[in-house]
Formats: structure tokens, C-alpha cells, sequence
């Protein structure tokens, strides 16, 4: 009786979170194909009466969201591969060895994390200057990566901490070299953490804002934050429905690899990602 | 097993490479894509000197003539690139259809670049200030006369007395003298063009003001004529007459609304300020408000909120012209864009509002103009650009991305005059406007508005009377335009 009711509440409990963090969602994609008309009726429309595709449309003729969709594409696809390279390294390394200042790496390495990131958007935007990488998504990328590298090690580091050292011990006596200890050993066991790494790098760039806005300044190499922000304007109605319509693009890279990669996150985030 | 983990890997690197390949394929055209003029406007430029053949389209039923800015435009650009910025949007789009015209006409390459409208202010000024990319920039005009205080911007008089390099066609004369004056003009030297005019407009619902048991009723209760309010004292008339909390007879709740967010709730009072005659700031710098005006002013701005929503404070752009456009209210101030909500599909007001100066006469201005940086390589160029895209002719472009003119043969042209008719109390707004919605101080204007805005604010609420309130604004008025170093 008392598992039963257990189960009830806890379904409840799930019914509402889902609700909750479900709607807005919802709400987002109806609106994107909503008639003007009746996207700020009141009482709300709250399923659909008509349907259009206007929306859309002018996402795509008026606003180049195809390009920059793909900018964001490259950006945050290159960021998270170089990334998660590095990372899966570095971790490995900050969990295996035993070497002279390997706190204090690791410790320094955590506290870039703590800065605010608004602070280091004039530095960023002088060095980029006289690099000559102002404007560039190359120097984008650069920054993207230095700005996720603290979190995916102090990921990878939790990850591999979690794996037994006999594994590692069989290996040396099996007559692994360290580099294939890693290759062989290692990086097969730690593909949930990369997946889950992978998506908060990903997801980190996607969404990025701030940098973006300053270190770029063509149309050419503008980021889809960047590009949807621009749809709002002084003195004009804001458009809800295009801003709708081009969050829904922007949202389907997340629920792509949320949905694809379901089985890793699920065994990521209890295998060392929220441990220290 | 491993090998069942190259495959993702594989994919990974698969995606990046094409992802790669498809930008690069985009971006491949680079400007040239960007700038390409339309097929209509076939034309052949030579940097030999000879006059371009370009045929202007025909925009609102007008054949545009003077593509080639009176034949100084011969393509002697050829090779030459210049940068302009801007707030993503209308402006964007009207400088860029302006844009591919004039590459054709001078052979140079113009790109316009956007930023979105919350941080294009901060965006540009880092730009001007350390990386000299922008060879002209549009913006609102007091942030344009904080950059000539700052030298960031140039003097365009030595280049309109060029004969070599201006157009026969400028006629500085034609542009609305208020706006060149108060939008061009900083310290006697002209440092920008204006690019799009504003003005607040009284917006009224003609079927409630011209409907005969209307006007019986408002006879019997005032023992006035029921008409579109020319003074304050009309204006507060008429309000209180359509708020239903005052006279359960009014067919709108409320007689009187208009936008009063924290951003926006100082020209309720601007509105009324120049009327009575005062103004901000004077032109030395010094705040010119607490005084019998001021405090008029202030006073009719708190009176209003009597037949305004309650909500009044909280109301932003989207709110305040959706409540209109519902028809909850007889009379509204805003910004020439409003005509758009209500004349949009789906409101109840549609055909149903009428236009007028804003009742005392003297309505509070925005706008933009358009400015040359001093750290161009460019300057004939750009002068050249900046020339081109107010010239008479291009302003008739612009008009198709919301941009109206700044030119008063613009609005006297009988085709755009029988296509919007509100340009005619534009056109006497304009004119009449005095005092800017931005304070035009020079670096401290934004931090101006903060100070008008938690004033006013506070006088709206109840929470502070006017004199005190008036008191408040001068003394931070005082503290930071000395504070900036900053005199006439």
C-alpha cells in the first residue's frame, strides 16, 4: 500500500516536472506556426486554431538564419571535438599521475572556470586585435575551447577517478604501454563521459552570446544567438512568431543529441560527473 | 570494441569537415554576394570617369532618377571597401538596398554591418574607440554628438565644400532645418546628415471623437466642442472625459495611455516640457528644467496617470500598443510604429485612429543620423556614401524598410503623401519637436535618461512630489555633466 502510493506520488511529481519543463517548449513550437493574429490573443490560443509556415519562411528569406545555423554548426562542432581531445588526455593524465605541482595544475586550471567571463571579453578582444583574429570563427573557436577546457578535465578527471586501478595494473602486466593502456582501456570505458563532456561543450558554444557579440562582426560569421537576438528591434513590435520559429531551429541540435545519446548521459552523470 | 568507438569519431570528424565544406561554399561569395544589385537595376560602371547608366527602380509609383548622386558617382571606386555599422533591423536593410546601388554607381564595395539592439551601443563606441573598422556608423543622434565631443566622428563641411566631390544634387536646404540642425549640428560643425526622423504623435480614435453622442455628451458635461485636443488643458479635458472610472458613459476605459516603463515614462513629461518652455539642458550643458516649466509640465505628466491603466508603469512597446490596438483606450502617445499595430490584422482599431501633434505643440524627438568616423581611409568614399543614401531620391527607398524622410520634398511628393497619410503631422511634428528623447549631453546622456526616468517614475507612483522630484534631477543633472568634464 505505502509502495503504491510511493510510486503515485513520484509519478505525480515526474508529471509536473515534465509539464513544466515540457511547455515552454510546447509553447515555443505553436507559436512558431501561429498567425500573427493569434499569437498575442487573450485569452491565449492554446492549441493551435490555423496553422502557417510564414514564420519560418521569413526566418529563413529574411534573416539568413542558414548560414549562421551553420556557423554555430561548425563553431561549436570543432570546439567540442578539440575539447574533448584535449580533456580526455589531460584528465587522464591529472588521474593516473603522480607528479611534482599536480594539484596545483589542477587547482589552477579550475579557477580560470571561476572567472566571469564578461571580465575577460576586453582582454580577449585587444589580444584578438593585434592577432589579427577579430572576426574570425577560427578565433572564436580558440576561446570557446580555453573557455570549456577547465570544466570537461574537471569532468574527465571525476570520470576516470571512478575506474578500479586494477584495471589499469592488469594492463601494465599484460604489457600495455601507458598510451595504449589509454587507447585500449581507458577511452573505450570512458565513452559516457565523453558524450556527456561532449554535449555541455556543445551546448555551451551553441548557445554562447557575450564573446560572440564582440569579437565578430560580419554578417558572414555571425552565430545563430547572435543572429536570433537581432530580430528585435527599438520602437517595433517584437516578432514573436519569427523569434519562435528560429528558437525552434535553434533547439534542435539539443533534443537531436539528447534524444540519440539518452543511454550514455544517463550512465555519464552517474559515473564520476558529479563526483569531485 | 574499439572499433565500435571509431565510428562515432569518424562521424564526428565527417560532420566537421562537412559542415566546413557547406560554409565555406556560403561564404565563398563573400561581399560580393552580399552587394550584388538587383537585376532591375542593370547599369555598367567604368573608372574612367564616364557617367554610370544605372536605372533606378520605381519605388510608391516614383521613378527614382538620380541614381549616379548628379553624375559624380563614375565607378572611380573601383577596388576601394568601406564599413558601415548600424542596429540589426530596418536600418540594416534599408543601408543595404541602398548599399548595392551605390557599388554599382561607384564601383566600391560597402559593407554594412549589424548589431542587435541591446548592445550595438557598447559594440560600436569599443569599435571607435580601439579598432578604427568603421568607416561610418548610424545611431541615435545624441550618441552621435558624444562621439564628435570625443573626436570620433568628423566634420562633413570641408567635404560639402569640395566641388570636385559634391553632388550638384545635395540641397542641404531640403532637409527638414530642424532635423539638420538639431540631428546634424554639434558645436558649429555639421558631423552628421540626418537618417530617420522621429517624433511622438498623438494618436486618437477618430470613430469615438467624431461620433455624434460623443460629442452631445461632452457638450453637456464641459460645455466645450468635442475635439482633437490642440493643449494640454483639452487633452486632460477630453481624458477624463473617455476614462471610464470618471464617467461610466465612455465607451474605452481609459481616456489616456501610453508607454511608462522605466525607459520610456520621461517623455510623458518632455512632451509638455518644451510647450511650456523649458527644455533639458540648455546649450551649455546646464539643466534648464527646474523651473515654472518643469514643474508644469511635471505636474500634467502625474495628472494624466489619472486616466491611464493602472498599470501604466509597467507598460513597455509590445504592452502599451497592444492595449490600444484592443481599444481600451481614446488616446495614446507613442512613436510613428504604432501605426503599424493598428493597422495589423487582428486589431480592433483598424481604420479607426486618427494622428496629430502631440497636444501643446511641441512633441519630444528621436533619430538617427548618419556620421563619418575620423579614423577612415576612406573619407571621399564615405562622404560619397553618406551623400548617396539621404539624397533625395534614396530616401524613397528607405521608406520601404520604415525609414521616413528627412527631407521635405519627400513629404510634399503627392504619391507618398496619398500612400501614408501621417506624414504630414510627421512632417509638422518634426518641425515643431525641441527636445530630444536622449538627452543630448555628450557620453553621460544614457546615464541621463536613468536619472529622468527614477525621477518621473517616482512622481507617477505618488512617491515624490514634482518640485522634490525636479530638485533631484537637477543636482544629479549637475553632478554628472561636470562629473564628465564637460561644458559648452
Amino acid at each position: 500500500m505505502k509502495n503504491r502510493t510511493e510510486k503515485t506520488l513520484v509519478s505525480l511529481l515526474l508529471a509536473v516536472f515534465s509539464l513544466y519543463f515540457l511547455f515552454p517548449i510546447y509553447w515555443t513550437v505553436t507559436t512558431s506556426i501561429k498567425p500573427k493574429g493569434s499569437i498575442i490573443k487573450l485569452p491565449p490560443e492554446w492549441f493551435p486554431q490555423r496553422f502557417t509556415w510564414s514564420n519560418y519562411a521569413d526566418v529563413f528569406t529574411q534573416n539568413q538564419i542558414g548560414r549562421v545555423f551553420l556557423n554555430s554548426l561548425l563553431v561549436a562542432t570543432v570546439t567540442t571535438a578539440i575539447t574533448v581531445f584535449v580533456t580526455a588526455l589531460g584528465g587522464y593524465g591529472f588521474s593516473r599521475f603522480r607528479f611534482r605541482g599536480r594539484n596545483l595544475w589542477i587547482y589552477t586550471t579550475i579557477i580560470v572556470r571561476m572567472i566571469p567571463g564578461l571580465l575577460l571579453i576586453i582582454p580577449y578582444y585587444l589580444m584578438f586585435q593585434k592577432a589579427g583574429l577579430l572576426d574570425s570563427l577560427f578565433g572564436l573557436i580558440i576561446v570557446y575551447v580555453s573557455a570549456a577546457i577547465p570544466l570537461a578535465i574537471y569532468l574527465f578527471i571525476g570520470f576516470y577517478n571512478d575506474m578500479p586501478a586494477e584495471i589499469f595494473e592488469s594492463a601494465r602486466i599484460d604489457g600495455c604501454s601507458e598510451y595504449s593502456a589509454f587507447f585500449r582501456i581507458a577511452l573505450p570505458l570512458v565513452v559516457p563521459g565523453i558524450v556527456v563532456t561532449s554535449i555541455l561543450v556543445f551546448m555551451g558554444a551553441w548557445n554562447e552570446f557575450s564573446l560572440s557579440l564582440i569579437l565578430t562582426f560580419s554578417d558572414d560569421k555571425k552565430l545563430l544567438p547572435l543572429a536570433i537576438s537581432s530580430l528585435v528591434q527599438t520602437q517595433k513590435d517584437t516578432p514573436l512568431g519569427t523569434l519562435a520559429a528560429a528558437g525552434t531551429l535553434a533547439m534542435i541540435p539539443a533534443i537531436v543529441l539528447s534524444l540519440t545519446t539518452q543511454k550514455y548521459i544517463v550512465e555519464g552523470f552517474t559515473a564520476g560527473a558529479v563526483k569531485g | 570494441m574499439v572499433n565500435a568507438y571509431r565510428k562515432p569519431i569518424y562521424a564526428a570528424l565527417g560532420m566537421t569537415l562537412a559542415a566546413g565544406l557547406v560554409l565555406s561554399g556560403c561564404s565563398g561569395g563573400d561581399n560580393e554576394g552580399n552587394a550584388a544589385p538587383s537585376a532591375s537595376s542593370a547599369g555598367s560602371a567604368s573608372a574612367g570617369g564616364e557617367a554610370v547608366s544605372l536605372d533606378g527602380p520605381t519605388v510608391y509609383g516614383i521613378k527614382l532618377q538620380d541614381m549616379d548622386a548628379g553624375g559624380t558617382l563614375k565607378g572611380q571606386y573601383q577596388g576601394k571597401k568601406i564599413v558601415v555599422a548600424t542596429m540589426a533591423g530596418d536600418t540594416e536593410k534599408a543601408l543595404k538596398d541602398a548599399a548595392s546601388y551605390f557599388e554599382k554607381a561607384s564601383g566600391a564595395t560597402v559593407e554594412v554591418q549589424s548589431f542587435p539592439a541591446e548592445s550595438y551601443m557598447e559594440k560600436i563606441q569599443l569599435d571607435l574607440q580601439t579598432n578604427h573598422s568603421f568607416d561610418s556608423v548610424v545611431m541615435p543622434v545624441a550618441l552621435i554628438h558624444g562621439y564628435a565631443e570625443g573626436g570620433l566622428v568628423q566634420d562633413l563641411k570641408p567635404y560639402i565644400d569640395n566641388k570636385e566631390l559634391v553632388s550638384p544634387n545635395l540641397d542641404l536646404d531640403d532637409f527638414i532645418p530642424s532635423l539638420l540642425d538639431i540631428y546634424g549640428n554639434y558645436k558649429s560643425k555639421l558631423v552628421a546628415f540626418p537618417y530617420k526622423p522621429d517624433a511622438q504623435i498623438f494618436f486618437y480614435r477618430k470613430d469615438l471623437f467624431e461620433d455624434p453622442k460623443n460629442q452631445a455628451d461632452f457638450k453637456a458635461k464641459t460645455g466645450h466642442d468635442l475635439k482633437v485636443p490642440e493643449t494640454p488643458e483639452e487633452m486632460a479635458e477630453a481624458a477624463a472625459f473617455f476614462t471610464k472610472s470618471l464617467n461610466p458613459e465612455s465607451p474605452v476605459t481609459y481616456g489616456y495611455s501610453t508607454m511608462a516603463d522605466n525607459t520610456s515614462s520621461r517623455w510623458i513629461w518632455t512632451n509638455r516640457l518644451a510647450a511650456y518652455g523649458g527644455k533639458d539642458v540648455d546649450k551649455d550643458f546646464k539643466p534648464a528644467f527646474n523651473n515654472e516649466a518643469g514643474l508644469k509640465s511635471l505636474q500634467f505628466a502625474k495628472q494624466l496617470t489619472q486616466y491611464a491603466p493602472k498599470e501604466l508603469l509597467t507598460l513597455g512597446w509590445d504592452e502599451a500598443n497592444t492595449l490600444f490596438a484592443n481599444g481600451e483606450a481614446a488616446m495614446m502617445e507613442q512613436w510613428p510604429g504604432l501605426m503599424q499595430t493598428v493597422e495589423a490584422d487582428g486589431s480592433k482599431v483598424k481604420g479607426k485612429v486618427g494622428y496629430a501633434v502631440t497636444p501643446g505643440g511641441a512633441p519630444t524627438m528621436g533619430g538617427w543620423s548618419i556620421a563619418m568616423t575620423s579614423s577612415t581611409d576612406n573619407a571621399d568614399l564615405t562622404y560619397k556614401f553618406i551623400e548617396y543614401v539621404t539624397s533625395k531620391d534614396m530616401e524613397v527607398l528607405k521608406i520601404q524598410n520604415k525609414m521616413d524622410p528627412t527631407r521635405t520634398s519627400n513629404y510634399m511628393r503627392p504619391e507618398l503623401q496619398q500612400q501614408f497619410p501621417m506624414y504630414q503631422t510627421l512632417l509638422d511634428s518634426l518641425t515643431k519637436g525641441k527636445i530630444m528623447a536622449d538627452p543630448d549631453v555628450p557620453y553621460v546622456s544614457p546615464r541621463l535618461d536613468d536619472i529622468m526616468e527614477q525621477a518621473v517614475q517616482s512622481v507617477l507612483r505618488g512617491d515624490l512630489d514634482p518640485q522634490k522630484a525636479l530638485d533631484i534631477m537637477e543636482k544629479s543633472f549637475t553632478e554628472e555633466i561636470e562629473g564628465a568634464g564637460i561644458s559648452g
